[in-house]
C-alpha cells in the first residue's frame, strides 16, 4: 500500500516511516509540506493520505482539499494526525471527509494497524 | 438605625458601583457615585428592569430569574462595556422578606485578563509538548519492538525506564489539557440516559491489566440495578477509572477494592472502597488540590500525576454530580460519587440545562 505522508517534523516523519516500513505492507512517500505534496500528487495515485493537522503554510485540511482537486485524486482515503483535537478542527476534518483521526503520541508499534483498521470501516 | 441620607453617602464613598434595586419591580432605586460614573461612561440611562439587564448584560426575563431566584446571594459576572464585574445580589435584610436588595460591583477585568492569558499559554505550552513526545515515545517504542536489532538486557531496561517515565509525562500533558478544557468550557459533554451499573462495568473492565500488574481484585456490588442518571457516560467511566486507580495503587498486594452502586439520599451512590493505609486527617484538606500526592512515597511508583481527583472534582460539578469521601488511618478510604437520579422527563430539562456547557 502506498501512502502519502505530510508532516512539517522530521524526527516524526522518520519515527512514522520507520513504524509502517516495520509493518510490512506499507510503501511511505513523505513531504515537509502541503505544496511539496501537491508537486508530487500530480503524476502518482496513493492509496491513503496520512496528513498532519498544524503545519506552517498550508495545514493539513487545506492541503487535502487542494490535493483532492486533481481528478485521479478525488477519492483516495486520508487519515489525520495530530496532537491538538479541538472543536474547530473536527469541523474541518467532517469537511474533508476524512477516514479519522490518529492522535499524537501514536504507539508505533501499532500504527500500521491504527491505520488498516481505519481503512477496513 | 442609620437616616437614609447618611447611609446614600456612606454608599458614594464606595470605590466599587453599588446598586440598591426595588425587590418587587425590580427596578433600580439607587445608584452609588461610582455607580453614577460607570453609567454616564456607558452612556445609557434609566432605572427600569431593562436598564438592570443591560447593566447585568442578560436578557429582561434573564436577569428576572437571576434576580428573583431563590438563593439569598449570589455572584455572578457582567460584561459592561469592556470592564468585567463579579456582582453580588444580596437583600438589605437577612430575613428574606425585604424591599430592597443590594447588587455589589467587583471589577475583575485585569484577572480575567491574566487568567485567559495563563490559560492560553498552559494550552499552548501543553500542545507544543506533545510533538516531541510523539518522536521520543516513538523512537522508544521502536527500539523496544526490535526494529533496530536484539538490544542488550541492561540496554532495554533502561529504554523501558526511559519510556515509562515519557508515558508519564504524556499522562501528565494530557491532565493538564483535560483541566484546561474543563477551565474554559470546551470540555464536550454528550450527556445521555444512562444505566449507571452499565457505567461501572465499563470503568471495572477497563482497569483490568492495571488491577493485575498491582495484584488487587475488584469487586462490584450493585444494589441499584435499574437506576438511571442523565450524564455522558464516557465523562463519568473516565471519573470512575481515575478513583479506582486510585484505590488499586494503594491497597496493599492482594488486597481488595469494592465498588458498589446504591440509593442514597435521593442521589444514585457510587461508592469506591479500598483497604490501603487511609488518609490522614491533616493531609485529607489537600486531597483534592493540583499536583498533590498524598501518602505517595515513591511518586513514580504510582505513577500519578497528582492531578486526577482535581479533575475529578471539575468533571462531576460540570455533571452536577458530588464527591465525598471517609477515611480513616488503618481503615482505608472509600470515596462516594453522588449523582442526580433521573426518573424521565421530571428531572431531564433542570439536568440538561446545567449540564450542557
Amino acid at each position: 500500500m502506498n501512502i502519502f505522508h505530510v508532516e512539517d517534523d522530521r524526527d516524526i516523519r522518520e519515527i512514522t516511516k520507520m513504524a509502517l516500513e516495520m509493518a510490512g505492507e506499507f510503501q511511505v512517500s513523505q513531504y515537509d509540506c502541503g505544496d511539496a505534496a501537491l508537486a508530487a500528487a500530480s503524476d502518482s495515485t496513493p492509496d491513503l493520505f496520512l496528513l498532519d493537522v498544524m503545519m506552517p503554510g498550508m495545514t493539513g485540511p487545506e492541503t487535502l482539499l487542494k490535493l483532492r482537486e486533481f481528478d485521479h485524486l478525488a477519492n483516495v482515503p486520508a487519515i489525520y494526525m495530530t496532537a491538538r483535537v479541538q472543536p474547530d478542527e473536527i469541523e474541518a476534518f467532517k469537511k474533508t471527509e476524512a477516514l479519522g483521526v490518529i492522535e499524537k503520541p501514536f504507539d508505533p508499534v501499532t500504527l500500521g494497524q491504527q491505520i488498516m483498521d481505519m481503512m477496513a470501516t | 438605625m442609620i437616616p437614609a441620607t447618611t447611609a446614600a453617602q456612606m454608599l458614594d464613598r464606595f470605590e466599587n458601583p453599588v446598586l440598591v434595586i426595588d425587590t418587587k419591580s425590580l427596578a433600580i432605586c439607587h445608584m452609588n457615585l461610582a455607580a453614577l460614573t460607570l453609567k454616564q461612561a456607558s452612556q445609557d440611562s434609566g432605572f427600569e428592569l431593562t436598564d438592570l439587564a443591560s447593566w447585568m448584560g442578560v436578557s429582561t426575563e434573564e436577569a428576572r430569574a437571576r434576580l428573583t431566584s431563590q438563593r439569598p446571594s449570589f455572584f455572578h459576572e457582567v460584561n459592561h462595556g469592556a470592564a468585567y464585574f463579579d456582582v453580588q445580589i444580596q437583600p438589605l435584610s437577612d430575613s428574606g422578606a425585604s424591599d430592597q436588595m443590594f447588587a455589589f460591583f467587583h471589577e475583575i477585568t485585569r484577572r480575567r485578563e491574566v487568567e485567559r492569558k495563563k490559560q492560553e499559554l498552559v494550552s499552548t505550552v501543553s500542545h507544543e509538548l506533545r510533538s516531541p513526545m510523539t518522536a521520543i515515545k516513538g523512537a522508544m517504542g521502536l527500539l523496544l519492538a526490535g526494529s533496530a536489532g536484539e538490544m542488550p538486557e541492561r540496554a532495554r531496561n533502561m529504554i523501558q525506564i526511559a519510556q515509562r517515565n515519557a508515558d508519564r509525562l504524556i499522562l501528565i500533558v494530557n491532565d493538564i489539557l483535560d483541566l484546561d478544557k474543563i477551565a474554559d468550557g470546551t470540555m464536550a459533554f454528550d450527556n445521555s440516559e444512562v444505566r449507571v451499573a452499565d457505567v461501572i462495568e465499563t470503568a471495572v473492565e477497563g482497569i483490568a491489566g492495571f488491577r493485575d500488574r498491582f495484584d488487587v481484585s475488584v469487586t462490584t456490588e450493585i444494589n441499584a440495578p435499574d437506576a438511571l442518571s442523565m450524564i455522558d457516560p464516557n465523562r463519568m467511566v473516565q471519573v470512575l477509572v481515575n478513583l479506582l486507580s486510585n484505590a488499586i495503587k494503594f491497597s496493599p498486594a492482594g488486597g481488595n477494592v469494592k465498588i458498589a452502586l446504591s440509593r442514597h439520599a435521593g442521589f444514585n451512590r457510587i461508592s469506591v472502597a479500598d483497604m490501603g493505609e487511609g488518609i490522614p486527617k491533616d493531609e485529607q484538606d489537600l486531597l483534592f488540590q493540583r499536583f498533590v500526592q498524598i501518602g505517595a512515597k515513591n511518586r513514580a511508583a504510582t505513577g500519578g500525576t497528582g492531578l486526577g481527583l482535581s479533575i475529578v472534582q471539575e468533571i462531576l460539578a460540570k455533571q452536577d454530580c458530588k464527591i465525598s469521601f471517609e477515611s480513616e488511618v488503618g481503615g482505608g478510604t472509600t470515596f462516594f460519587v453522588d449523582i442526580p437520579i433521573y426518573d424521565g422527563l421530571k428531572l431531564s430539562k433542570q439536568v440538561n440545562g446545567s449540564c450542557s456547557s
